[in-house]
């Protein structure tokens, strides 16, 4: 019957609604490029952020409406001020059987083991996970996960292209974890855009953890991504941030680097001035600061776009004298456009090192330099 | 309310697409929002209402709904839920439910409504996307590269 050929779409939408199986919504977004817009009209997101909901008030909740898929699940667990055994991990299993899109979980580091996330591990339609104050050990892994914001997380370990795969977009902000050297991250050749923050550094975790011994927010000792396109790296300048990752991102086109020198006092290690004991420390603590600032810039070398906060570029005239000679050349062959963050700091005293330009323009024959403009993030 | 006929109800009287002609009491017809309102506006005041989109097969089983459940008001839920499912049994296959579907949607009758979605929903609960798209002339509007892709993305609905 030709009639037939043109079935309504508030017909479609009708039948849709009546399917049980969340399932058979997913299956049928094969029939056609018009039943995938049905059926995600159907489906439903939910928030939950109250503090005077309680798991078992939530789950009731869900359970008494009618909710044949989730799209974008958001869930903050308020941990009652006495232990007591709640079921948290149902409102979590209910998101994950009704194959979520977009999960957002924050913990309060009261939850969150891989153990408490087993449903969500298994859950096949999982695109988005945004995870805040959980722990992750070494046993996590999510396959399916295209994006991931990790924030005031721990992590054991993180091997980014064996737990997720398929990941294309990683954020990480205060990273959590036990090694003391610094983190290795290692992703798969899908990540193409990885942003790394850094706002409270070295501070614990507020936890009654009988787990782990008062982890702290680490720094990162390297990086290697394959197919890394974009890279950002944000350390905020109350932060004391002493050193960079050293990294492997042969894609590279585009990259941020936004961090405060570590002291602020610059001309510190340009004296060769007898220093007392306690600047001498110093003085290490900045030479290390920018060695591995020169090894990061090596690491971003096929970058077409880079953006550096003016400071950076201050201490890069000052790298002590015995890797001056690593300084000659510019690594940055392709770079097309560099471009000074505005620094809230030291906007008073802008004052860019000739032989830092050399060394950041120098490598390409068409590279323009942009002023400050306004500050990322 | 009952059907007998020796009450003054007003009767109405509908026309099909194709010309056949439906005398029903006012009540029966008002089970359609759509009809209620043409008669509210006075529509029905000079001869019959037509219904250009529904054929008198389709029609004469929509009024074969409509004439039961506004009969069944004190009758037991449980009969009139036996009745709804020889109803739609009756009717059978797809083709006849999507018509009596478009129908019960021009004509604005809520349980009708429901009653063959739901129906539908079931007879393509467990059927592969192919043979939806047969039952309904859909056209796979899918390059077969994004049909590969949402395959892919999909696989596991499929196991």
């Amino acid at each position: 019957m030709d009639r037939l050929s043109s079935l309504p779409g508030d017909i479609v939408l009708h039948i849709l609604s009546f399917l049980d199986g969340t399932k058979s919504f997913v299956r049928f977004s094969a029939v056609s490029k018009q039943w995938i817009t049905h059926l995600s009209s159907l489906s439903r997101d939910f928030f939950f952020d109250d503090e005077s909901l309680s798991p078992s008030a939530i789950l009731e909740s869900l359970e008494s409406q009618y909710v044949p898929k989730i799209g974008t699940f958001h869930y903050t667990y308020f941990p009652p001020k006495q232990y007591r055994r709640e079921p948290y991990e149902q409102v979590i299993d209910f998101a994950a059987s009704r194959f979520v899109n977009n999960l957002t979980l924050d913990f309060n580091y009261a939850a969150g083991w891989p153990g408490h996330l087993m449903g969500v591990l298994a859950c096949p339609s999982l695109k988005t996970l945004r995870l805040n104050r959980c722990f992750l050990d070494h046993t996590f892994s999510f396959p399916t996960v295209t994006i991931m914001h990790l924030e005031n997380c721990y992590v054991e370990r993180f091997d980014v292209h064996l737990a997720c795969p398929n990941l294309k977009e990683l954020c990480l902000v205060d990273l959590y974890h036990p090694h003391i050297s610094g983190m290795i991250i290692k992703a798969g050749p899908k990540l193409v855009r990885l942003s790394v923050e850094y706002k409270r550094p070295g501070q614990n975790l507020l936890v009654e953890s009988t787990y782990y011994a008062a982890p702290k927010v680490r720094g990162i000792a390297k990086i290697s991504a394959p197919r890394l396109e974009y890279f950002r790296f944000v350390v905020e300048h109350s932060v004391d941030m002493n050193y960079f990752p050293e990294v492997d991102f042969p894609s590279l086109q585009c990259a941020v680097i936004d961090a405060a020198h570590p002291t602020g006092r610059i001309d510190l290690i340009k004296n060769n001035q007898k220093l007392s004991k306690k600047l001498r420390g110093e003085r290490r603590k900045q030479n290390r600061f920018c060695i591995s600032l020169l090894k990061l810039l090596q690491g971003l070398r096929n970058a077409e776009y880079l953006s550096l906060s003016p400071t950076l570029i201050q201490a890069l005239s000052m790298l002590p004298g015995i890797i001056e000679q690593a300084f000659q050349s510019s690594p940055f062959a392709g770079l097309k456009t560099l471009t000074l963050l505005e620094n809230p700091v030291d906007m008073d005293f802008l004052h860019i090192p000739a032989n830092a330009l050399v060394y950041l323009l120098g490598g390409s024959t068409s590279a323009t330099l942009q002023l400050p403009c306004k500050r990322e993030g | 309310m009952s059907i007998t006929t020796e009450n003054n109800e007003k009767m109405i009287t509908l026309m099909s697409s194709d010309g056949e002609e439906f005398v029903v009491e006012e009540a029966v017809a008002a089970q359609s929002q759509t009809i209620k309102h043409l008669i509210e506006d006075g529509c029905s005041t000079e001869g019959s209402i037509p219904l250009p989109n529904v054929t008198g097969r389709v029609l004469s089983e929509v009024i074969q709904y409509c004439k039961k459940h506004s009969s069944s008001d004190d009758k037991e839920e449980k009969e009139l839920e036996a009745w709804d499912a020889e109803f739609v049994k009756a009717a059978d296959d797809h083709v006849a439910l999507t018509d009596l579907m478009m129908a019960a949607n021009f004509l604005d009758i809520k349980g009708l409504l429901d009653l063959v979605a739901q129906t539908l929903a079931n007879m393509i609960t467990g059927k592969s996307p192919e043979e939806v798209r047969r039952m309904w002339n859909i056209k796979n509007d899918f390059t077969p590269e994004e049909a590969e892709k949402v395959r892919k993305e999909n696989q596991w609905a499929f196991e």
